[in-house]
């Protein structure tokens, strides 16, 4: 298929994308290009509400990432039907069943850009910005950072990334790779009830992280995917229930000791990781953040921006 | 002639916020948080070799107050600790 110029995802009708994803859409997410190949059904409506604003590419760019979709095998096409990711006709994980298609589309390109994109420093942190300065979130599951970045971003803060912040090793920026963000258990409710108005994806049950959900990301937020930001602040956040709305300063060796265990490529990198980190964390004020109201959070985070 | 034990560091990266020194190990790939007197021995030692004796004087300047068999006592501690965690070479 031609891709027009500046064409996006949303203007094939659903039918031209069933089709396209059969053969090969390509679209930019961020620094990468993505090739996705896929029979798979179910993954079409996924792709049509959630990544609607991404930017289809040209004919014959150059492609970062080979994705397929597919059944592991004829026999998982048609009894318990499953589903693999394949990057590159490699397949890293286990099938899943079919049902979960979409939710191993997003796991898979997070293990795509996370275990190949060694230009970045990459912590496993939510990312935003507001007035120029970007907020690094860095957490483990369960720690409250992607339902914090689901409702700053719902509430003007530019989604950077939920899951993933590239942090260039060559200039010290970071590199937004905005993606739909993805919501496990309670938190789904949570966003929805705060905000009726957002787009998810199909909300998938009996996963491996148990319900998970995708919110589509802000149009804008996608528009300026080749657009890096500056990092201002690296805030630990910790949901616990009922705790109080606490930011507490973090002194930088500490904030650094954590963050290199937040990283997923800081033994690769090297010296060269411990270069860039040290460099972040010099540039940001730190913080651990203890949280359960998320309107006293987000009051306090517009604070911090101002 | 006697010859005289000088102690170095090698591959390593130093960073100091107030009181305290992060010190990346390239050869391991370690990171470490260190006390500001650590730190500080340790980062003076990446930049040039010192003997036992610099290094008392070093530490004199630190502890003003220290008997020196406790400065010799903190160094010894000092040396066993970080020859350990091979951040600490002797020659």
């Amino acid at each position: 298929m031609n891709n027009k110029p500046n064409s996006h995802i949303a203007s094939l009708s659903k039918s031209q994308l069933e089709q396209t994803i059969n053969k090969g859409l390509d679209f930019r997410v961020g620094q990468f290009n993505v090739r996705l190949i896929s029979p798979v059904k179910q993954l079409v409506p996924h792709i049509q509400h959630l990544y609607g604003a991404y930017d289809l590419l040209a004919n014959e760019s150059f492609i970062d990432f080979h994705v397929q979709i597919r059944a592991p095998s004829i026999l998982r096409r048609y009894i318990r039907p499953q589903v693999s990711f394949f990057l590159d006709g490699y397949a890293p994980f286990k099938p899943l069943p079919y049902l979960q298609a979409s939710a191993l589309f997003e796991w898979g390109l997070n293990w795509c850009i996370a275990s190949h994109a060694n230009e970045y420093l990459i912590i496993h942190a939510a990312v935003v910005e507001r007035n120029g300065q970007a907020f690094i979130l860095p957490g483990t599951p369960g720690s409250g950072k992607s339902t914090l970045c689901a409702a700053l971003v719902s509430n003007g803060w530019r989604l950077l990334s939920d899951e993933m912040t590239l942090l260039s090793t060559y200039d010290g920026k970071i590199y937004p790779v905005p993606r739909p963000i993805n919501l496990k258990n309670q938190s789904i409710a949570v966003i929805k009830k705060r905000s009726p108005e957002l787009v998810f994806g199909q909300i998938v049950n009996d996963t491996a992280k148990g319900t998970v959900g995708h919110l589509c990301p802000p149009a804008l937020s996608v528009q300026l995917g080749s657009s890096p930001a500056l990092a201002a602040k690296l805030i630990f956040p910790k949901y616990k229930q009922d705790a109080e709305t606490q930011l507490t300063p973090l002194s930088k060796s500490k904030a650094l000791l954590r963050a290199a265990g937040d990283c997923f490529n800081y033994n690769i990198l090297g010296v060269q990781g411990f270069d860039s980190l040290a460099e972040l964390i010099e540039q940001c004020a730190c913080y651990e953040f203890h949280y359960s109201n998320l309107d006293e959070a987000l009051a306090l985070f517009t604070e911090l921006s101002n | 002639m006697a010859q005289v034990t000088t102690f170095t560091t090698t591959n390593i990266r130093c960073v100091q916020w107030h009181d305290d020194y992060v010190i990346y190990d390239q050869l391991s790939g370690d990171t470490h948080v260190l006390d500001e007197v650590s730190g500080g021995l340790i980062c003076a030692l990446s930049k040039q070799a010192l003997s036992r004796i610099e290094l008392l004087v070093t530490l004199t300047a630190l502890f003003v107050e220290a008997t020196e068999p406790e400065l010799e006592s903190y160094l010894d501690g000092f040396v066993e600790k970080f020859e350990l965690l091979g951040l600490l070479v002797s020659e």
